[in-house]
């Protein structure tokens, strides 16, 4: 009997299911309730509601893990970091410290703004600062690698001081405190937490300007206002953000179409048409600091030798391979592989050499001199990696090479997803403990628009070790020297120079070919204003986002 | 009502061996390829060696595989499911509200699928060759060629150029939501069941209906209504539970991209990503689940069985 009940009770559930399908359907929103389906642009009273779609969620809500884009999104409002970066990105501006100052080559002084409250209504204290600092600097976290030169942090709480001692001078250490790390956490609530803080089944306490109020994994973060913030309220015109997962692009098209989210970033070429027939939506795009281009394996055979990598780059032709990858947003780099926004110490000089100096444009006849001037006059054949998403581009290349008639023969070898990280930050060697690959095609993204966060990932030898960003694996003495020694200098006009000549050497030497720049892109709903600048990533708060008056 | 509680008794203790087995089998599997596991669980951000030994410490990953084998099975056992790779959070509460999900739309789309698919098959048969009959058998065949997750976009395209309020992004509160976010991928979902299973309901009533014994039935007088429901139908709702049973097995692979489409917080999300980006303990626990789903969806279905069929004794 039980059977038969079971199975009668399935056949009602269906029905049901069936007729409050239709129904809700049929009614359209009115009737529909509950944030799941509120809709977005359509607020309940005056509550303001501001809808995010984005594929991913967070890794979790403490800000020790906070190194993707859904975490700037949803996560960062919830914490404040010691500085901001100002909208253009290359000022920097107070936050949970008022003032700053650099005392001497190595110490830097921050004034900390008091009567700040956690969101659980607990007082900031130094010892919360002291705490969270070396939390980030002590433990090996994902961003650990900011707080290398840090020799330890002390605080005053009669003063409210934070003082930084670092080991050397750095010049790009003034960055750091407006980093995501650099956010300040309850001492108390992490501590009794342990390791359960942030994720699904903790809490998350900061002193942002929203505080988390529910997540449901896979589809929903909703963060509110926080009670106890300590900027002035009124500056806030949303009220309540939801932050919806919606894995895939078409779906989040139509997502943006239907008017269901406020606000998308980062739309592939495919779904680009869908975003631009959406309704009271419009695409914005900046300057960011991304850009795609060619890793050479300098450190094995064949690319060891640097007319052996001219040759190769002399035969792709950039700006078809960008209009075949790169989509509507990208641009053709130039001689650096650095993206144009990091110009900013000297624009005229930097963006001179970068049309000037040689950029390695296709040309079969210099392909050739080059490859008769190499060890290899013969030809060579080497091993392209490339994970199936981007096959594509490198079939491209690989009929770029045979065009050009040389003795080169390029062979694609496919990576699954999942070896990709471990492929191109050379954690899969070959037999001599060396990265696998030949040739790779990577891109970076820069931590802030000083040109150190390109130079220093992935171009200095120091970053060439299993893990580090230097995927050409070129070690050049003079180029880090150069490098080294504007890191100890303070003035950016000198640095600027020395970072040029620095750069002119990797030119020269050709571990990587530039192939395009791309502007970030986001739409967004008309009620709202707001405006993105290229330091998105640690910039990025719904505190920003206004209502159009 | 004894006799089932033993039957089903006895059929959940046959699951722990294939459990074990396929446990066993997935732990290698995955673990032949080269995928460095450190390196997957660091993902792209430049780590230090610091970093990566921190890492291998913390996940257990310098000790033999059989012991970590046992380790996870352990844990599975008393209810640990391990970490995250990409995430570092729990599998477990990663997992716990989207079961739900995933399990309503196998069980609804295959209830409805069934029921449907019996109805139409049987009326098709009786129809034999008759307008009716062709044109049900038209339509099936369009769903039962068509892809659903091809279906489910088109669906979605015209539900959001037409009905301005429908919403499929976000989660639920409360059971009527629910409802009403998996009904319409549910839908599609039976359909494609709904084609395959009333084909074989069609064709098998038909050669029921044309049996020897259904002429001796009509001789000895016996109403249409009997021949059909009691002597016919019985008969050839047989292979269609048999088929159903497989029907199951491909619902629960599909709500994989259908849950992708309509943006549900299910565990197919989880799973496709997972797959790709080597997420290990991830796949491991929701390949079992699935596998925990199907094997009751047989039991259900051989249970079934003996209901329909008087000939057929549990055993």
């Amino acid at each position: 009997m039980k059977k038969r009940l079971l199975s009668l009770g399935l056949t009602f559930v269906t029905a049901a299911s069936l007729l409050t399908g239709c129904s809700s359907s049929s009614s359209g929103s009115a009737t529909n309730t509950g944030s799941g389906t509120e809709s977005a642009g359509q607020d309940s009273g005056d509550e303001v509601t501001f809808t995010i779609g984005y594929p991913a969620e967070p890794p979790s809500m403490d800000p020790k893990d906070f190194n993707s884009t859904a975490c700037t999104l949803i996560g960062y409002d919830c914490y404040d970091t010691l500085l901001n970066f100002s909208m253009e990105g290359s000022d920097l501006e107070p936050a949970l410290a008022e003032s700053w100052e650099q005392v001497d080559d190595t110490t830097y002084v921050y004034k900390i703004r008091q009567g700040v409250k956690f969101s659980n209504g607990d007082d900031m204290t130094m010892e919360d600062v002291l705490y969270s600092m070396n939390r980030v600097t002590d433990e090996a976290y994902s961003m650990s690698y900011l707080f290398e030169n840090v020799d330890s942090f002390e605080v005053n709480e009669d003063t409210y001081e934070l003082t930084v001692h670092l080991k050397q001078p750095d010049a790009t250490w003034k960055y750091v405190p407006a980093t995501s790390p650099c956010s300040i956490v309850d001492k108390k609530v992490v501590e009794d937490e342990g390791e359960n803080y942030g994720q699904l089944s903790g809490s998350c306490v900061g002193t942002g300007p929203y505080m988390l109020k529910s997540w449901e994994s896979g589809a929903e973060i909703v963060t509110v206002k926080n009670p106890y913030y300590w900027g002035d309220p009124d500056t806030l015109d949303v009220d309540k953000v939801v932050y919806e997962v919606i894995a895939d692009d078409t779906s989040r098209a139509l997502a943006a179409q239907s008017g269901q989210i406020d606000y998308a970033r980062n739309m592939s070429s495919e779904t680009l048409p869908t975003y631009e027939n959406a309704k009271n939506m419009t695409i914005s795009t900046y300057d960011a600091t991304d850009s795609i281009f060619l890793a050479f394996n300098c450190e094995k055979e064949p690319f060891d030798d640097v007319n052996a990598r001219k040759a190769v780059a002399y035969c792709i032709d950039k700006k078809a391979y960008t209009d075949l990858i790169g989509g509507k947003y990208a641009t053709t780099q130039g001689a650096f592989i650095l993206p144009r926004t990091m110009f900013y110490l000297d624009e005229d000089a930097w963006n001179e050499a970068n049309d000037s100096l040689e950029s390695y444009q296709q040309d079969f006849d210099k392909a050739k001199e080059a490859l008769a001037a190499s060890k290899y006059p013969d030809g060579f054949e080497f091993n392209y990696y490339t994970v199936p998403t981007y096959k594509a581009g490198a079939e491209a290349i690989q009929s770029m090479i045979k065009e050009s008639g040389l003795p080169i023969t390029m062979n694609i070898i496919e990576m699954q997803q999942a070896d990709q990280f471990s492929v191109s930050y050379g954690y899969t060697t070959d037999d001599d403990g060396k990265r696998v690959y030949d040739m790779l095609a990577t891109g970076w993204t820069s931590d802030w628009l000083d040109p150190t966060g390109y130079m220093k990932n992935c171009l200095y030898g120091g970053s060439n070790y299993q893990g580090g960003a230097n995927k050409a694996a070129w070690v050049n003495a003079d180029f880090d020297e150069l490098l080294s020694q504007s890191y100890i200098e303070t003035d950016d006009s000198i640095r600027s120079k020395e970072m040029l000549e620095a750069m002119k050497i990797a030119v020269e030497d050709c571990p990587y070919v530039p192939m395009y720049e791309y502007k970030s892109n986001y739409i967004i709903n008309d009620k709202f204003e707001y405006e993105e600048g290229p330091n998105f990533f640690w910039n990025f708060t719904v505190a920003n986002v206004h209502l159009k008056k | 009502m004894k006799e089932y509680v033993k039957y089903i008794g006895k059929r959940i203790i046959a699951m722990i061996p294939i459990l074990l087995i396929v446990s066993f089998a997935i732990f290698f599997l995955l673990r032949l390829s080269s995928t460095d596991e450190a390196a997957v669980i660091i993902g792209e951000r430049q780590a230090t060696d610091e970093l990566k030994a921190r890492v291998t410490q913390e996940y257990g990953l310098d000790k033999p595989e059989l012991i970590r084998y046992f380790d996870w099975l352990k844990g599975v056992v008393v209810g640990d499911f391990g970490k995250d790779y990409d995430s570092g959070q729990d599998i477990g509460e990663l997992i716990s509200s989207r079961i739900p999900v995933t399990l309503g739309l196998v069980l609804i789309s295959s209830a409805l699928g069934l029921t449907f698919a019996i109805i139409l098959g049987v009326i098709s048969a009786l129809h034999r060759n008759k307008p009716l009959d062709t044109g049900i058998s038209l339509v099936m065949l369009f769903f039962c060629s068509v892809p659903s997750f091809l279906v489910s976009v088109l669906v979605l395209l015209i539900l959001t150029k037409f009905i301005p309020g429908y919403s499929f992004i976000g989660t639920y509160n409360n059971f009527g939501e629910f409802l009403q976010r998996i009904s319409v991928p549910a839908v599609i979902m039976a359909l494609n069941q709904l084609a395959l299973l009333g084909r074989v309901t069609r064709s098998s009533m038909v050669s029921q209906l044309q049996a020897p014994y259904i002429v001796t039935a009509n001789a000895k007088g016996l109403t249409d209504k009997d021949i059909t429901y009691k002597h016919a139908f019985h008969n050839a709702v047989i292979p269609v539970l048999t088929v159903a049973g497989m029907s199951f097995a491909n619902a629960i692979g599909g709500t994989v991209l259908i849950e992708q489409i309509f943006s549900l917080p299910g565990i197919g999300g989880l799973l496709v990503s997972a797959v790709q980006g080597g997420n290990y303990p991830v796949v491991q626990i929701l390949v079992m689940f699935m596998l925990i789903v199907y094997l009751i969806m047989s039991l259900i279905v051989d249970v079934l069985y003996v209901v329909v069929d008087p000939r057929v004794k549990l055993q």
